[in-house]
């Protein structure tokens, strides 16, 4: 299928028992403003290889982007099988590819020059709206090609599309830092300028006033952004590793209701233009759309092949590496199901909260067993159902597990694509906030 | 490769273009608990073109080194793109400059199961130990060789290896679970990991001692601070105020860093030198072709310097110090530190801290936050000190201050000087880890704002 490939099994292959090659060939194109100015337009290309080898029962691993060099890199990738763990799996000799949208023709079209002058027209719409504001925007169109080959015959290709969009704007407003910011991750070209500089100057303009805030428990609002903390954690608990590792806290528990029923989670590898979607995993395992919780129950958890192997597992097709690492079990995207509710129903209907945009210090934070303490970066009051004033200064803190199972009021009924999650904003009864 | 990079410059249509080639060879070994988590080696070859066209950059990387003029041509093309003023580099010598390493024990002529028995007999002393449940062994070397060309006549190729070893070991008793680490490491050679047993017993110590350790009351405090967290405030809280594509660009820390100010005591010097052989942080010449310097940022207690790229210096009309750095092929350089650290002067240990009623000793540094003036860092340990003596063990020590105030707070500086280097780095605008060096003598700090509870 590919030269290169060919070439590095074959030396492989004389010299240990199994072998795989993983080949990306890629290119990027990122176009940075910082402070309203153009920045820098770059063009990154990057080829490189990892060469997997089973010797004795043991694994071996080496990349290489020295295509000169084939033989040191076979003979690296031996030399650590000599004191490599021990292989759990046999690699796979073949799948029949789900069908799945990984590459965007518009995307592919898209230029360089059309990225400044979005941009630029970004910027503009920014400095006549909301003219405080400082912006930095970053663009970035990616394209590369994944050669998947294994000596037990696997062979697969596929190409990938995506793109990055994001706008964040920094102002001082009543005398303390703000930063107000959106940002959009996939597959496919999506230039949502005018909704995302809408956003941001309807954020700005409610940042304006600041809100009277005192501690105590209070219905909050995660909009899809603020989610991301909460399924950062999920895809964490779901991961066969921390099963491995006895580190999550769904460990034996799978069969049991373990978040509110109106919660489904569903990972699909194979979602039209995914951020993370691929007809294959980066072991040539092939993926499918898989629950991870089914009204509230927990139905599985995600495996590669090693961590499987070990566990007395299948793989559910979630290897995930770059060239240059071994794989580990990721989640690819997760889709959680919608809600009821209209947002700004949602909104409407509440009588004294928070929503939150943009949480901080979530690294700090005890995201493996769940519990989370993080600073409002980015959070407003509401009253009555309408929004009253930024809050500045608090914390939220709570428990991922228990704020999905107990404290779940409302579900909004739109999605929106965060990253690798396609998500709902929730909405939270009795949070713990606290004003500094 | 020299007379096709030479080729390819003639091509391009740019005020200044350089190519910078590299080739880079990883060695680790990582032991994580009982286990053994990989052992292997890594190569990477790759290069760019960076050109700048009425004061914009264009930038290409790649790893196949064909049609580097096609690459040059694309770089023009982004960096007309961005140009819309006008093109100022600092002048430097033009360098024709070819730098091998010749080390008596270079890593590279050790073999890898060498380096895993070395790492094994070090973690053994981890993870054996009465009362520790978790360790993690590294041991890491890189190869790293680079050649520069620009239109300005230079050419430059340079070999670097570096070679450490970091250390860190987890006790638990009940519910209380504390963490100690150490590493080591520079560009001398392989001895630097060599006869570690010291450390790796220290950080077993560390940790047990942590475990019986009450955490510090807050207050303020005289603070003395080891070499180390020396090194880290240098670095984090004074260092990077003296970058100056940062001041270029904040007008407020511009006023802030005006030459000539008063920042502390005459005894005070912080110097940023990146010409020390063996650091990590050493380098012969930066990523725009430039000598490193030994350039003093304070001297004598007045600021005197900062740190530049050939563009920041042009545009501020000083001198170039040859401080652009990138971590890799994939980055233009951007200014960054070398070896960060504080003169010595001649008060001792002993006086330092005889002379001090309550304080506390700290040691070492877990990671910091800076935010313009503002840093917070956290330290590994600390000692109370009581009437001139060093007491018992604390943790969770957390110092937090306005850099400007605690320099002049700096009321003696020690007589012994240490630099570390360690196995990570500096990161800044996504470039991480860039092999730096820090540190000074122990020094003391009147009325340090500690956190505790």
């Amino acid at each position: 299928m590919n030269k290169i490939i060919d070439q590095i099994l074959g030396l492989a292959k004389k010299k240990t028992d199994a072998a795989e090659v993983i080949l990306v060939e890629g290119q990027e194109s990122p176009v940075d403003f910082r402070s309203g100015k153009l920045h820098s337009v770059e063009h990154k290309e990057i080829k490189g290889a990892g060469l997997r080898v089973i010797k004795n029962g043991r694994i071996g691993f080496s990349s290489t982007t020295d295509f000169g060099k084939l033989q040191e890199l076979v003979d690296h990738a031996e030399a650590g099988a000599a004191f490599g763990q021990q292989a759990a799996f046999k690699l796979p000799a073949g799948c029949k590819p789900g069908g799945v949208k990984t590459v965007d023709p518009k995307l592919e079209k898209f230029t360089t020059a059309q990225a400044v002058a979005e941009g630029n027209k970004a910027l503009g719409i920014l400095a006549k709206k909301a003219p405080e504001l400082k912006c930095d925007i970053g663009l970035n169109k990616k394209f590369h090609r994944v050669s998947l080959a294994n000596s037990r015959g696997f062979q697969g290709q596929y190409d990938k599309t995506s793109f990055s969009y994001g706008l964040s704007g920094v102002s001082i407003i009543n005398g303390s830092l703000t930063f107000i910011g959106q940002d959009r991750r996939g597959g496919k070209l999506d230039l949502a300028t005018s909704e995302m500089t809408a956003r941001i100057v309807k954020m700005y303009d409610d940042a304006q006033r600041t809100a009277k805030l005192s501690s105590g428990k209070m219905p909050v609002l995660f909009a899809p952004e603020a989610m991301r903390l909460l399924w950062m954690s999920v895809a964490m608990g779901v991961n066969g590793k921390a099963e491995q590792k006895k580190t999550t806290p769904l460990l034996g528990r799978l069969g049991e209701k373990m978040l509110d029923p109106r919660i489904t989670i569903t990972d699909d590898p194979l979602l039209p233009l995914g951020l993370s979607s691929a007809p294959f995993d980066d072991e040539g395992v092939c993926g499918a759309k898989l629950e991870l919780f089914h009204r509230g129950v927990f139905k599985n958890f995600i495996y590669d092949l090693q961590t499987a192997g070990i566990l007395g597992k299948r793989s559910t097709g979630h290897g995930s590496r770059s060239f240059s690492t071994q794989p580990s079990p990721q989640v690819s995207n997760l889709v959680i199901a919608a809600g009821q509710t209209k947002l700004a129903q949602i909104i409407r209907n509440m009588d004294s909260g928070l929503i939150l945009y943009d949480l901080l210090g979530a690294g700090q934070s005890n995201i493996a067993a769940g519990d989370f303490s993080v600073n409002i970066g980015l959070g407003y009051k509401v009253e009555k159902g309408k929004i009253t004033g930024r809050v500045k200064d608090a914390m939220v803190a709570g428990n991922v597990y228990d704020m999905l199972k107990n404290r779940v009021l409302e579900i909004s009924s739109e999605t929106e694509d965060k990253g690798p999650y396609r998500t709902p904003a929730m909405l939270f009864d009795g949070m713990n906030v606290t004003a500094k | 490769m020299e007379g096709l990079i030479k080729k390819a410059l003639g091509k391009g249509q740019a005020d200044y273009i350089e190519v910078r080639l590299e080739d880079k060879a990883v060695t680790s070994v990582v032991y994580s608990g009982r286990e053994l988590d990989s052992a292997g080696a890594n190569t990477t070859k790759g290069g760019n073109v960076r050109a700048l066209y009425r004061g914009g950059w264009g930038f290409v990387s790649f790893n196949s080194m064909d049609q580097l003029e096609a690459k040059v041509a694309e770089a023009c093309k982004a960096a007309r793109l961005v140009g819309r003023g006008k093109s100022v580099l600092a002048k430097v010598p033009k360098v024709n400059a070819d730098i091998r390493v010749s080390l008596k024990d270079d890593p590279r002529n050790i073999s890898l199961a060498q380096k895993v028995a070395l790492a094994k007999k070090y973690n053994q002393i981890i993870i054996g130990s009465k009362g520790i449940i978790s360790s993690g062994v590294r041991y890491e070397d890189v190869f790293k060789k680079q050649t520069f060309a620009n239109t300005e006549g230079s050419c430059i190729t340079e070999e670097r290896v570096y070679c450490g070893a970091a250390f860190s070991a987890v006790a638990k008793d009940g519910a209380n679970v504390q963490r100690a680490h150490d590493s080591v490491g520079g560009t001398e050679g392989y001895h630097t990991v060599l006869k570690l047993e010291q450390n790796a017993q220290q950080t077993v110590r560390d940790a047990l001692g942590l475990l019986k350790a009450e955490k510090v009351s807050s207050g303020k405090y005289t603070v003395v601070m080891d070499p180390k967290m020396c090194g880290v405030f240098a670095h984090e809280a004074f260092g990077h105020l003296s970058e100056a594509d940062h001041i270029s660009e904040n007008a407020k820390l511009k006023k802030m860093m005006t030459l000539g100010r008063r920042f502390g005591a005459n005894s005070l010097s912080i110097l940023d030198d990146a010409t020390i052989k063996g650091q990590r942080g050493h380098y012969y010449y930066d990523e725009e072709g430039v000598a490193s310097h030994r350039n003093y940022l304070i001297k004598h207690g007045i600021l005197v310097g900062r740190l530049h790229s050939r563009q920041t210096a042009g545009r501020m009309n000083e001198k170039a110090t040859g401080s652009a750095r990138a971590i890799s092929y994939q980055f233009g350089p951007i200014v960054r530190m070398g070896c960060t650290y504080i003169e010595p002067r001649d008060c001792s240990f002993q006086k330092m801290i005889g002379e001090i009623k309550h304080g506390l000793y700290v040691v070492s540094a877990l990671g910091g936050m800076t935010e313009l003036e503002m840093f917070t860092f956290s330290a590994m340990k600390a000692y109370l000190i009581k009437n001139g003596r060093l007491g018992p063990m604390v943790r969770d020590v957390i110092l937090t201050g306005n850099v400007f105030e605690t320099l002049k707070n700096i009321d003696a500086i020690g007589d012994d000087l240490e630099l570390h280097g360690g196995l990570g780095g500096c990161g800044k605008d996504g470039q991480m880890p860039l092999p730096v060096s820090d540190g000074g003598p122990h020094i003391r700090v009147k009325d340090v704002v500690v956190g505790g509870k």
